[in-house]
């Protein structure tokens, strides 16, 4: 895995090579991260946009890749980093206090043509909106994509203490939820 | 049919971690083309502000330097203008007189005198110089009211 990541990294750095490099790296994460950045933004066409500027910073900046950790780990950052910037600029533009995101975010998830999930589902989709930020992020990488802890700390830049106590509670805040619109 | 996840609190466990999501058809097979389209106007649109940049700095020095050519020009014209005026004696023609004024200003006094005396012998006009201005300017008829 370390060999592929350097390979693709020298690759993206190669003026000849870059575009050929881009499309692997492309066909190897884009689903991955799709899926990621859209369990945060709630919406196909905003998730579209913030994996087109994904990919569009990681080839500008791949320079400044020092291989310090996996190239998947490098991309997942930049992606968390987009959809949470993509949303702050969305709450500045529509001038929305600013703990409303989560009503913006219900807008989308309400309003998204592409939820195909039972009731049950969109109910869990709800509590997990209730969530603040870091724990709504910490509980979808975590329930969803099985993620271990220890990438997480590397993708969020907390402790693995942290991401423990902050998925426990919001484990437990999901539950109360459910609960309580049973 | 959703998967029980037991290892979680009640409500929790009797949902799936199954995606209840969907993307349009053929989303990831064209994103590649989409994003390649984009990063190509993305590198036009950067040469495009590169040389804005280069304008957007020369544009003080541009400014200051055409300002200085108007300055010039306004200051150009009316000199120019009055220069001419100065220097217009060097193309006017002198009269005789005054040709001779500076000549004789000019003069040490030696050179003065011999002019002088010259000049006065000169002036001096003959009976005859008399007769043919007269003859020549004067006519008959006022000759013959002159005598009467």
């Amino acid at each position: 895995m370390q060999k592929e990541d350097h390979e693709l990294t020298e690759g993206l750095k190669n003026e000849k090579s870059k575009h050929a490099a881009l499309k692997k790296l492309v066909n190897l994460y884009q689903e991955k991260l799709y899926w990621h950045i859209r369990k945060i933004v709630m919406s196909h066409d905003d998730t579209d946009d913030v994996l087109q500027n994904t990919f569009i910073k990681v080839w500008k900046n791949i320079d400044s890749f020092r291989e310090e950790s996996t190239l998947y780990t490098w991309l997942f950052r930049i992606a968390t980093n987009e959809s949470l910037t993509f949303i702050s600029s969305k709450k500045r533009r529509s001038m929305l206090p600013l703990n409303d995101a989560s009503e913006h975010l219900m807008g989308n998830l309400l309003a998204d043509p592409y939820f195909e999930g039972e009731e049950i589902q969109m109910k869990l989709q709800k509590a997990i909106l209730q969530l603040p930020e870091k724990q709504r992020l910490v509980f979808n990488m975590k329930y969803f994509d099985g993620m271990k802890y220890e990438e997480m700390s590397s993708i969020l830049n907390t402790t693995e203490g942290a991401l423990k106590a902050s998925f426990f509670h919001a484990v437990r805040k999901v539950e109360d939820f459910l609960k309580k619109n049973d | 049919m959703m998967e029980k996840n037991e290892k979680y609190p009640h409500k929790l466990s009797k949902i799936g971690q199954e995606n209840p999501f969907r993307v349009p058809d053929n989303y990831f097979d064209t994103f590649y083309a989409r994003l390649e389209t984009k990063l190509n106007s993305s590198d036009e649109s950067r040469t495009a502000e590169k040389e804005f940049r280069i304008y957007h700095y020369l544009k003080p020095a541009l400014s200051v330097a055409a300002s200085l050519a108007a300055i010039l020009l306004l200051l150009y014209w009316p000199i120019g203008v009055l220069k001419q005026k100065s220097f217009a004696g060097a193309d006017q023609v002198y009269s005789l007189d005054e040709v001779y004024y500076t000549m004789v200003s000019n003069l040490d006094e030696k050179s003065f005198y011999a002019v002088l005396s010259e000049s006065e012998t000169r002036n001096k006009l003959t009976e005859d110089e008399i007769a043919s201005y007269v003859n020549t300017t004067i006519s008959d008829y006022e000759i013959y009211f002159e005598s009467k």
